[in-house]
């Protein structure tokens, strides 16, 4: 069973880039909302009291403190659309593209110690993991390996 | 709103001194009755439960259930930089995340504020369950605190043996045995110096010495101290705060040896 | 007598009733893509969303395959309560889904381990008798040859290659990765050690010189990064191979250097010289005969060198310890009170 991600990349760049806001709360709901422009976007305020670029803006009565993130580097944000779950061939289809967006946490400063930017880190750290080793490197560590054999032995 | 006003800062800073090496942290709960701390220290042997009562301020004001979780050593800090005479006051808004201690000199020509942090700690309330001690012992304080710190140099364990004629407090260790007996006072002029046994049956038990010590640290507060105990039951020592409450300390007895 | 319906009131929910939660199905998806598997070189753009067996799981995860050439996997980042906000619309999916980079050969690991171990075989014959065709395909597709002579010995017979797993190639292969992982933890100054640290305080310089340690938490990390995508036993395998101590182990060497630090400060400080005041005596001293502190405080901290504090947090102080030594062979006191 395999899902298609069905569009062409060359519809990426002609889109306008959508406005995405990654929120500290769980929304039991899909779909339109309301207008994001007037209902909650004209209340970002800059904070710089807690710290460079931080935002802060409020949820349903509930203090957001923000910044704005981009898609790391090497990477492009897409927003995929199921077109049908119950479909035997299942296929995504392209809504829109980002290339940044705004990082909300409840009441507290965006820092390092979020999960999200540790999650970031964890990219790198697949990075190391996928990256090829030679064959030169293999024997010299195999030749190491055999000399600590011998001398432990 | 919560505020709380003692006529003399000392009396709260003997209070701290007597808690803050056994407690690192602990809840006060604010009522309309007054304050009360419960806690138990690290290893969990002992309990510390101090009450002290709303008519015992000269001025108390609890609008709401208050728990006002705070951080014993650094309140024990600020108020040492109060004057023994000084007047304190403890306030509080209600869900605050701070308390404000105040002291005002007593020519109210100096007054100091400091804001403390609270900390949100979670502490069960221990039930302590009405109990008829066996054997309850009245004595000077001072009198009780000599003996600990006595006996402490002879063994890390105090027996405290009560019978009809007396208790008597034992170590034993590698210098050698050490036995200190009170009997009951007959007649004394002052009633502050009387030793009182009250015993329904002999109890005899051994507890921690170091923590007995821990304990004795509550000495300025009282002229005596009342040691309640009961067998197979935690050892009750409590001062009794003039006009105020009282600190009751509980002790775990020590487990028995199979050997004598 | 009917009850008065108050707005605090709700219908009472039927008993037989089977309980259902509010369910949501989010049809939107929000996706990190890696550049390089968009680049378009025939127009024709099909990515596909595969799975196929994850060893370290043990079970089928998905993957994302482009043109049967490449393959990365697809990583889910979730946070308890998150939602997306998408222009003007809500999306219940708060995850983030990333395409990372992945060697196919750790995949297929699994398979020559368990296939090949004894005897080479060309890959197309891997799995061939096997339902999921998700092995095949994943063998003949998205491997490489270069690597996968990493981890075994290669035979070519004509047209055919034959491989044979080689424990010892693949330890030694997992080993260099491991170490490529290490450098990377280093240089991103992930916090390895055994406590949690907030990333919020500035670290004091103190507590910089606890160096010693650190290499082997790192180490084991890594280790334990790449086990994530090994069978239990080849991970355990990695571990003997890189000598990384047990948990328990390193917890138990960690007290002992800090004790050896310990005792060496104290030396350091009985070093310290006293300040000397105008009429000859020493502050220390003069603080104390005056009255501003109490009796306790004299004793203890003014004129013994000032013992570092960082240490607090791991140690206790000497009063803690001696009540703790106390402590021992009490019963507990929580034994003789229930919690209210």
């Amino acid at each position: 069973m395999s899902i298609t991600l069905d569009f062409d990349i060359q519809q990426l760049d002609n889109k306008r880039p959508m406005q995405l806001h990654y929120l500290p709360a769980k929304i039991v709901g899909d779909g339109e909302c309301t207008d994001v422009d007037k209902h909650f976007n004209n209340y970002t305020r800059d904070t710089p009291e807690f710290g460079k670029g931080i935002l802060s803006n409020a949820l349903r009565g509930y203090p957001l403190l923000g910044k704005r993130e981009s898609v790391p580097k090497g990477y492009k944000g897409l927003v995929l659309q199921e077109t049908d779950e119950n479909q035997a061939d299942r296929q995504l289809r392209l809504t829109g593209t980002f290339q940044d967006f705004t990082y909300w946490n409840y009441d507290k400063v965006p820092s390092k110690g979020d999960g999200y930017q540790q999650a970031l880190v964890m990219l790198e750290v697949a990075e190391a993991l996928a990256a090829p080793i030679s064959e030169d490197a293999l024997e010299n560590e195999m030749k190491l390996q055999q000399q600590a054999k011998k001398e432990n032995a | 709103m919560f505020e709380a006003r003692l006529g003399q800062a000392t009396i709260l800073k003997k209070i701290l001194d007597a808690i803050k090496d056994l407690l690192n942290e602990g809840t006060f709960d604010c009522s309309d009755s007054g304050i009360q701390l419960q806690a138990m220290d690290n290893s969990h042997v002992s309990l510390v439960s101090l009450t002290l009562r709303s008519d015992g301020f000269d001025k108390f004001r609890c609008d709401r259930n208050l728990s006002m979780g705070m951080n014993l050593g650094s309140m024990a800090k600020i108020l040492k930089c109060a004057n023994n005479e000084d007047n304190v006051t403890m306030k509080a808004q209600d869900n605050a995340d701070t308390v404000t201690i105040m002291f005002e000199s007593a020519n109210q020509e100096k007054v100091s504020d400091y804001e403390m942090k609270l900390m949100n700690l979670d502490q069960e309330h221990l039930g302590i369950p009405e109990t008829d001690y066996s054997c309850v012992v009245r004595m000077p304080a001072m009198e009780f605190a000599r003996i600990c710190r006595d006996l402490a140099q002879f063994s890390e364990s105090v027996v405290i043996c009560c019978t009809k004629e007396g208790v008597k407090f034992s170590a034993s260790g590698d210098v050698g045995t050490a036995n200190i007996k009170l009997a009951q006072t007959g007649s004394v002029d002052k009633e502050e110096e009387a030793v009182i046994i009250d015993m329904q049956e002999p109890v005899t038990l051994t507890f921690a010495c170091r923590y007995l010590n821990a304990f004795t640290k509550a000495t300025p507060l009282s002229t005596q101290v009342q040691l309640s105990m009961c067998a197979d039951v935690p050892l009750v020592v409590e001062y009794a705060i003039k006009d105020l409450g009282h600190i009751r300390y509980y002790l775990a007895p020590k487990i028995e040896d199979n050997e004598t | 007598m009917s009850k008065k319906a108050t707005r605090s009131t709700k219908p009472k929910p039927d008993p037989d009733a089977v309980p259902q939660k509010p369910t949501v199905s989010a049809a939107k998806k929000v996706f990190y893509i890696a550049d390089n598997l968009l680049q378009a070189e025939d127009g024709e753009q099909r990515m596909r969303l595969e799975r196929f067996y994850h060893p370290g799981k043990g079970q089928l995860a998905w993957f994302i395959t482009h043109q049967d050439r490449h393959i990365m996997e697809v990583l889910e980042y979730a946070e308890p309560r998150r939602s997306w906000l998408l222009n003007n619309e809500v999306c219940s999916n708060g995850r983030t889904y990333m395409t990372t980079p992945f060697d196919a050969t750790l995949l297929a690991l699994h398979h020559l381990r368990k296939h090949c171990s004894q005897r080479a075989m060309s890959l197309d014959s891997i799995g061939v008798d096997e339902s999921d065709t998700s092995v095949n395909r994943l063998l003949t597709k998205f491997t490489n040859a270069t690597s996968l002579k990493c981890v075994s010995d290669v035979k070519v017979s004509g047209d055919l290659t034959f491989y044979k797993y080689n424990a010892e190639r693949t330890l030694a292969w997992l080993a260099l990765k491991t170490r490529g992982i290490v450098a990377v933890l280093k240089a991103k100054q992930v916090h390895c050690g055994l406590g949690a640290k907030s990333e919020n305080y500035v670290r004091s310089e103190k507590l910089v010189t606890e160096t010693d340690v650190n290499e082997m938490d790192y180490m084991r990390m890594a280790c334990d990064y790449v086990g994530r995508y090994l069978d239990a036993d080849l991970h355990e395998e990695l571990t003997r191979y890189l000598h990384i101590p047990s948990e328990i182990q390193a917890l138990v060497e960690e007290k002992s250097t800090a004790q050896k630090r310990k005792s060496q400060q104290g030396q350091q400080g009985a070093n310290s010289k006293k300040i000397k005041l105008a009429n000859g005596e020493d502050a220390a001293s003069k603080l104390r005969n005056s009255s501003l502190l109490d009796s306790d405080d004299a004793k203890e901290s003014v004129t013994s060198p000032p013992t570092p504090a960082p240490l607090k947090e791991r140690t206790m102080t000497a009063k803690e310890k001696a009540l703790a030594k106390g402590a021992k062979g009490s019963k507990s006191i929580a034994s003789f009170f229930k919690a209210k």
